[in-house]
């Protein structure tokens, strides 16, 4: 098989706010020092390379004027239409219209066009923008230039010919699956597999205690995955079953995309401050205001690694050469840390409260959707549901704080009865995805404990009913599963139940519906009343090319493919012929 | 790390030497073989004769050496001929080994055109730059240069004690992104300490009573610094490489 021409196993973790690649050389013996880490040579100042393990997911468009002599070119790339980098976002910061961030997260963005070019989002300056896939396509260009450059005169180690895992949130949905797989390809890469980012946390966590995991996880254990980033949180339940005295692991219950994470905990910090600024009767320019919030995360930081100390002092220093006469100070108390974010983003909630959600109430500015409750926990507890984790494995950089980790586990525990929630040590959450990633790829390919895992949520389609119309009223709908939580990689579901007669020649379309929940359907279940449950996520369609007006019978086939999509078809019952379902990306409000 | 030129040197002063030994072998074998055999025959021929009758007295003499020759044949001959073989072979190795030394030195290091690293090298803007990289970087991350600018008196210890920790701060993260310090020595300050014998003068400054020869008893006065784990950039040659850190104009 062409499998083995690769040399090396890659792991990327293509985050939202910052991309990390781990690899392995498929001759080391796997063990947890064999997984590297590739540090990306990026511009981070004009005219200065270096090489860094974090690569900010931030690509930024220059103007014209700023382009002068070498002062954005790369050793592979003479072009300076664009940089990826370090000082993508730090100059991203200083000019917002021109720097493309979070494109991770317009992937599952419903309500604009994504494969348009949309981004830098509303930007007069940029001319030539990027659709949230090419966007995607281009830092993961940057990879693979970098690592051309580097690896790149060894035989068989091209990038496009290793093999390589991709990391995606959990919550990925059919479509947002899909684009992330049309930027791998566009990039070159052949070889490849999705992966969700909880799993590969745990996997990293599995690697690392290798020897000893099954005396630290039991049977009937369930470890929650809480993946707190810069952007987003995910989360992810992993079960610990026995089966004939050796235990196995699967995947369970994973969340919904929350746009909620740090970044938020940040910019509430520096509204904080620069009240407490203003009140003391000075005023911050907008370059200050910008510093302040780079301040208020140091000082979060801080605050959280030096548990002993009350306050920090935050110095903001004017942008002119006076120093120290234009230097505004105020303080950060521990006090008002911990009341913005235990009670802000991560309150004690009860087991059954809920996330409120008042985007109803008016118009929504489009762009992306940020979650309207910035409180983690009550997420939290509404995905956990009835379910109460025994540990917790927490990921993100979010949770490199201990006592935010502890805040977290007292609250879990307290939902849970007898369970006393325990914490499984995360070393480098910086690292772990892209370790775990790279990890996955090793067990498949020489063995090794697996989680059991396969697609992410349930689908169905709505199809009309099958009852006499009545003037006036519409025609009730009614969803047939097509495919059900868990469908394992490569296999397989033709719902031959349901017949449908299409006319050749026109288009068909269906509207595909989701679930996240583990509905307990068999494929070709019908649920009649859906409307409250199941959430539309777009259609699928294409057009039946044969002879005009010709009808045929045909039934819908669902592959799960081993890259982790999903991809409908409708399969004519007479003969071989098949015609591939697309999904609709265009706007779907 | 070993250069492609060590490993080049390495295969080919292997080859060099195996090509030699064989070549040896098959010579001083051919040489000492006929000379076995031209010894051989010609003491068949001659035994049954009166030597002295039918040969003048020159070859007398030369047959009578013949005749000496045939029995030490295989304890002297033999192991001269392995001798041979081995310093012909040893000799003529170093000397080609040394040639060869000599031309892959010559050989550029990589394939990208040498000349144009070396050029880069030898610029002065670039070298400037280089020499001038850190002060921007303290600067732009920690306003390094600005502090130094302003004249502390204007001052009092309470404002600057609160300007000092950010730039405290950021100077620090901005060195990190290069180098790590690490004390040269690992015992703690004011604990004694044994100067070894050959000692490196770049790693030890010796005050105090110096006198007579190495080792050395003293007292850590300080435990030195090294920059290790250094992540080099790539800089990029500019038009000017005075301008330190840009002017900010907000366009309206």
């Amino acid at each position: 098989m062409a499998e083995n021409n690769y040399r090396y196993l890659i792991g990327i973790d293509l985050g939202t706010s910052n991309t990390v690649v781990s690899y392995l050389d498929i001759n080391e013996d796997g063990n947890e020092s064999d997984f590297k880490i590739f540090d990306i040579p990026q511009i981070v100042k004009p005219g200065e390379i270096l090489s860094k393990p974090l690569l900010p997911s931030f690509i930024f468009f220059p103007a014209e004027n700023e382009k002068n002599k070498d002062r954005y070119t790369l050793p592979w790339q003479d072009d300076e239409t664009y940089i990826v980098g370090e000082y993508a976002r730090k100059r991203g910061g200083e000019l917002p219209a021109r720097v493309i961030s979070s494109a991770k997260s317009w992937l599952c963005n419903q309500h604009v066009q994504r494969e348009e070019n949309i981004l830098p989002w509303n930007s007069d300056e940029v001319k030539d923008k990027f659709s949230p896939v090419r966007a995607q396509t281009e830092i993961l260009n940057h990879i693979k230039d970098a690592w051309n450059h580097k690896f790149g005169n060894e035989p068989g180690s091209s990038f496009t010919d290793q093999n390589i895992t991709v990391t995606i949130p959990a919550s990925f949905d059919a479509v947002a699956r899909e684009l992330t797989l049309k930027a791998c390809r566009s990039c070159g890469i052949k070889n490849l597999t999705l992966m969700e980012e909880p799993q590969a946390a745990f996997y990293s966590w599995l690697l690392a205690n290798e020897e000893t995991w099954r005396k630290k996880i039991n049977k009937d254990d369930l470890v929650l995955v809480c993946d707190v980033g810069g952007g987003t949180s995910d989360f992810t339940l992993i079960k610990v079953y026995d089966n004939q005295g050796s235990l196995e692991l699967e995947r369970i219950a994973v969340g919904n995309h929350l746009l909620v994470g740090g970044d938020n905990i940040d910019l509430a910090l520096s509204h904080l401050l620069n009240s407490k600024i203003s009140s003391s009767g000075k005023k911050l320019d907008s370059w200050q205001v910008r510093s302040l919030l780079n301040k208020a995360r140091e000082a979060k930081e801080y605050l959280f690694t030096n548990p002993d100390k009350e306050y920090v002092e935050i110095v903001v220093h004017s942008k002119g050469m006076k120093l120290i006469s234009g230097t505004v100070k105020s303080e950060l108390l521990f006090s008002e840390l911990s009341q913005i974010v235990n009670q802000g983003f991560f309150p004690e909630c009860s087991k059954d409260e809920k996330p409120v959600n008042n985007r109803k109430t008016g118009l929504m500015e489009a762009g992306l959707n940020y979650e309207s409750d910035p409180a983690v926990t009550k997420h939290l507890a509404e995905f956990l549901d009835s379910y109460s984790p025994s540990f917790i494995l927490f990921n993100g950089g979010v949770m490199k704080s201990e006592q935010l980790r502890e805040h977290i586990r007292n609250t879990v525990s307290m939902w849970s009865d007898e369970k006393n929630t325990k914490e499984l040590l995360n070393h480098n959450s910086d690292t772990s995805v892209a370790v775990g990633a790279a990890y996955y790829a090793w067990v498949k390919l020489k063995g090794g404990i697996r989680i059991k895992s396969g697609l992410n949520k349930t689908y169905y389609i709505e199809v009309a009913s099958s009852m006499p119309a009545i003037p006036g009223i519409p025609t009730p709908t009614k969803a047939v599963c097509v495919a059900p939580f868990g469908m394992e990689e490569g296999s397989v579901i033709k719902i031959k139940d349901n017949q449908y007669m299409l006319t050749l020649g026109e288009e068909v379309s269906f509207n595909l519906l989701e679930s996240s929940e583990k509905d307990d359907v068999a494929p070709g279940e019908t649920v009649e009343d859906f409307q409250n449950r199941l959430e539309k996520l777009t259609e699928i369609e294409t057009f039946l090319e044969g002879e005009k007006n010709e009808m045929i019978p045909v039934i819908l086939e669902t592959y799960a493919t081993e890259v982790g999509t999903l991809e409908f078809y409708c399969a004519s019952v007479n003969d071989d012929r098949k015609w591939k379902l697309e999904f609709n990306l265009r706007s779907q409000d | 790390m070993i250069s492609k030129k060590q490993i080049y040197i390495k295969s080919l002063s292997k080859k060099i030497f195996w090509i030699q030994f064989i070549f040896s072998v098959i010579f001083f074998g051919a040489v000492s073989g006929a000379l076995y055999f031209y010894a051989g025959s010609a003491y068949n021929m001659i035994s049954g004769v009166n030597v002295s009758k039918i040969y003048p007295p020159e070859y007398q003499n030369f047959l009578s050496l013949l005749l000496e020759f045939k029995d030490p044949f295989n304890i002297f001959i033999l192991p001269a001929t392995a001798g041979a073989v081995f310093i012909f072979t040893i000799i003529t190795w170093l000397i080609l080994r040394s040639s060869a030394k000599k031309t892959i030195s010559l050989i550029p290091t990589s394939r990208e055109p040498a000349p144009e690293t070396d050029n880069k090298k030898d610029d002065p803007e670039l070298e400037k730059r280089k020499f001038l990289h850190i002060l921007s970087v303290l600067q732009e991350d920690g306003r390094f240069l600005d502090f130094l600018s302003e004249d502390l008196s204007d001052y009092d210890d309470q404002d600057i004690g609160a300007a000092v920790r950010s730039i405290h701060k950021g100077c620090n993260d901005a060195l990190k992104k290069y180098v790590e310090l690490k004390p040269l020595l690992d015992e703690e300050e004011e604990s004694s300490i044994e100067v070894p014998k050959n000692f490196n003068p770049d790693k030890y400054k010796l005050t105090g009573k110096v006198v007579g020869n190495p080792p050395f008893k003293g007292t850590i006065k300080h435990r030195g610094w090294r920059a290790s784990n250094i992540n080099m950039p790539e800089l990029k040659k500019t038009d000017d490489a005075e301008l330190l850190v840009p002017a900010e104009v907000e366009v309206e």
